[in-house]
């Protein structure tokens, strides 16, 4: 009996105790090292000061009692690299056409050496895509994180967005619809996304007056009973109640497209070819929306109207391998230099990138520095210009107090040349590169 | 008077003109590495009518010529590539006979070939004219060079003949129809071509892409008497012990990005046992610039850079067996220079001009 009490009184306190180490403190300070507040400016001695996900402050000579501290004399703090569409931490299902609609859903469990491969590059977090499976929209992506000790990629925003594709089908289908049929396809997303939302709104409006109307035929179920004394004989058959309009049925992907319309994220199209890409700015303009260009293969003989309606073109290779002929044949190696000397954003993806692997965005960007774009723009599109990608602005990207903490730590500020981060910071979380976590 | 005026006025102008287009050329760098020995910080080359005539930490400036000054840049010589299908008519596969011994590719060269172009844009200078896949002696390789014009030179018209052991090469409808077949062939003596080319200096290029067919070339390379070359693929990696000892180089189709790192680290290991290797693009089935994507993903595997360098020039240059005319910032070599921003091997390395026999084609660089 004796033993039996102090195991049930032990085992709390084991469990606590596991817990307590398992888990991240909730505050975490990098103190003594030097902070690239973004890959544009030179690193500066500062220390950072972390609470939950977020960056609470940045300056010299912080104290946080209570605080889990970071040595990182000598280091440079800067922001983690971010791939704007990358297929690495998907599972299986999602190139066998998949289970789901949702890439969140298909995230491969269990797999941190997926991530820990990301982290070598610098890479913090990524937005999920998934192939377009040649049908003009694509599957809900999400944004995950590269943290590698937890068992599943933790998801950050699960309908991060919606890719759709003008021109890029192959085949009797492409064929048969036509590119007019794509950029079709696309508006009817958002037709069917509008809708949805309308359904919703009269079963609000159904609901409200159901329940004014039952309100009503209560009260006057009620003064009747007052008024009539109840009668001894055989009681009536009771009345079926009415029953209450039925909710319509939530769809994510529905839903996804609405973010899109209600400008919480941007229109992800990929296209390659000038005019695919001249529907697609159309399409964005006509519906007030930021777009998102992937690919853009030709993207440089629009880079004006690209600026102009301020969007943004995430690349894939300069000289990619093995491209199929619908991949724009026009396509110039200096496509990044041009569109950045016009002022369009940039970031870069390893999704569909024939012959890289799915750790290859920032290999990706140092090989446009190769064609002409400037290491600053590269760097820029890995970080700042990723975060504008995927609506993200103003929360990640650059080490300022207000934003997530995804970090990268090196011997010194993060460059293209294939130098590997010392550590990776998620939240209060440091991971050491090659390492588990500490 | 006139005239004579008129004629010695045009005397100097046509020789100016001369001396600035193929005559003299002087590039100055930061950086010069010859590669075959000294390299030079800053650095400078002097080329006279196509030929390297001098390397060092400073040239003499002859007057008149075109100067080139390139203080931040790193120049190295052209690269090699060391098997493609660049420069060559198609349609040379003979599907009814196995050995085309007796093709040669120095016969079938086409000036026309649009890859020709790209080959010199990325910086590749000379190359590996291979017969096509298809055949078990598919004929014999040729080292090609181009001019600054595009036009096609023969560097070396008989550079061995070629011996596929891959898969392709074997029919149901002819012999050989397997890889033991193949061998049965060759060591039974029904190939005599084979032991000719062994025999002499032209040698043998053995292709394969799996260790099972490596096994069968390291033993073809015995009755070759060492006078083989490798032509193989990363996923090769067991047997670089046993291919550094056995031929005289390897070379490695492309190596790209997409690699795992167990892959990646092929050619380093290659490397490591003291073989010379070298890369190929396989051009025009893939693109020119997975000649320098290939260094690139070697360095990431381990190669170090000087290695991966190496193996785009000198290394290649000798496996070819025209290390005598190119390969590297010699005196008396092919005037075929490229000048980059950083390191070639750098991921982030920019080519900013191409001089090919002393002739800068920049313009075709960035098209």
């Amino acid at each position: 009996m004796r033993s039996l009490v102090l195991t049930l009184l032990v085992l709390p306190c084991l469990q606590a105790l596991i817990a307590a180490q398992s888990a991240p403190a909730q505050r975490l300070l990098l103190s003594g090292g030097h902070v690239q507040v973004n890959t544009a400016e030179a690193p500066r001695r500062a220390d950072v000061l972390i609470v939950g996900d977020r960056i609470e402050a940045v300056g010299e000579g912080l104290k946080a009692e209570g605080a889990e501290v970071c040595d990182v004399t000598g280091l440079v703090i800067a922001p983690a690299f971010v791939d704007a569409a990358n297929l690495g931490l998907l599972d299986e299902s999602a190139f066998r056409g998949g289970a789901s609609d949702l890439a969140a859903d298909m995230l491969e469990a269990h797999d941190s050496l997926a991530r820990e491969r990301l982290n070598r590059v610098g890479l913090g977090f990524v937005y999920v895509d998934l192939p377009l499976m040649n049908a003009a929209r694509g599957p809900v992506g999400c944004v995950a994180s590269a943290d590698p000790t937890a068992a599943n990629p933790a998801v950050l925003e699960r309908l991060a967005g919606l890719s759709f594709g003008i021109g890029t089908r192959q085949g009797g289908e492409a064929g048969r619809l036509g590119r007019s049929g794509d950029a079709a396809a696309v508006g009817e997303a958002f037709a069917a996304a509008r809708r949805y939302r309308k359904s919703f709104e009269k079963h609000e409006k159904d609901l409200k007056e159901f329940e004014a109307k039952q309100a009503k035929s209560e009260k006057a179920e009620k003064s009747e009973k007052t008024e009539k004394p109840e009668k001894t004989e055989k009681p009536e058959k009771p009345e079926k109640k009415p029953l209450p309009p039925q909710q319509p049925k939530t769809e994510e992907a529905h839903e996804a497209v609405l973010r899109v319309l209600d400008h919480k994220t941007p229109l992800r199209i990929e296209a390659h070819w000038r005019e695919d890409i001249e529907a697609a700015l159309d399409l964005a303009t006509k519906q007030g929306l930021r777009l998102v260009l992937l690919g853009g293969g030709e993207a440089d003989q629009l880079a004006d109207k690209l600026a102009a309606a301020k969007a943004c073109v995430v690349l894939g290779p300069a000289q990619p391998i093995g491209m199929s002929p619908l991949q724009a044949p026009q396509r110039r190696a200096n496509v990044a230099a041009l569109l950045d000397a016009a002022g369009v954003s940039l970031a870069f993806m390893s999704a569909g990138a024939q012959g890289y692997r799915y750790d290859s965005a920032p290999l990706i960007a140092a090989l446009h520095v190769a064609e002409g774009l400037s290491e600053a723009a590269a760097l820029r599109g890995l970080t700042l210009g990723a975060a504008e990608a995927l609506g993200w602005s103003g929360r990640s990207g650059s080490v300022e107090a207000g934003r997530m903490a995804f970090l990268q730590i090196g011997s010194a500020k993060p460059s293209l040349s294939g130098g590997a981060p010392v550590k990776m910071v998620f939240g209060t979380r440091v991971v050491t590169c090659g390492k588990k976590s500490s | 008077m006139k005239r004579t005026l008129a004629v010695a006025l045009s005397f100097v102008f046509f020789s100016a003109l001369i001396c600035a287009q193929s005559g003299t050329l002087v590039i100055r760098a930061g950086t010069v590495l010859s590669v075959s020995g000294e390299s030079y910080s800053p650095g400078a080359i002097l080329i006279v009518d196509g030929r390297i005539a001098a390397v060092g930490r400073e040239v003499a400036e002859p007057d008149k010529a075109q100067v080139l000054n390139h203080p931040d840049a790193v120049v190295v010589p052209g690269f090699i590539d060391a098997g493609c299908g660049v420069g060559a008519r198609r349609g040379l596969v003979e599907s009814q006979r196995a050995v085309l011994a007796d093709l040669r590719m120095a016969d079938a060269l086409d000036d026309t070939d649009p890859a020709v172009r790209r080959h010199l844009a990325a910086g590749i200078t000379t190359w590996m004219l291979l017969p096509q896949e298809g055949n078990l002696l598919g004929g014999r390789a040729a080292v090609l060079s181009a001019t600054a014009a595009g036009a096609l030179k023969l560097l070396r018209a008989e550079a061995g003949l070629t011996v596929c052991l891959r898969e392709s090469s074997y029919d149901r409808e002819r012999e050989p129809t397997s890889l033991m077949g193949a061998l049965a062939l060759i060591e039974g003596g029904q190939v005599a071509a084979f032991d000719t080319a062994a025999a002499n200096d032209r040698g043998v290029l053995l292709a394969c892409q799996s260790d099972r067919e490596v096994a069968v070339a390291l033993r073809l390379a015995g009755r070759a008497k060492g006078r083989a070359l490798l032509f193989t693929t990363v996923d090769t990696g067991d047997s670089a012990t046993a291919a550094t000892k056995a031929f005289s180089g390897t070379v490695f189709s492309p190596v790209l990005p997409a690699l795992s790192e167990r892959h990646r680290a092929v050619p380093a290991r290659y490397a490591a046992g003291g073989a010379l290797i070298a890369f190929s693009t396989n051009a025009p089935q893939s693109p020119a610039s997975t000649l320098r994507l290939s260094a690139v993903t070697a360095t990431l595997g381990g190669l170090s850079q000087d290695a991966a360098l190496r193996a785009l020039t000198l290394s290649a240059a000798e496996l070819l067996g025209v290390s005598d005319q190119v390969g590297s910032l010699t005196p008396g070599k092919q005037g075929d220079v490229l000048i980059f921003t950083k390191h070639p091997t750098d991921s982030r390395a920019q080519l900013l001009r191409v001089v090919q026999d002393g002739v800068v084609v920049t313009a075709s660089a960035k098209e």
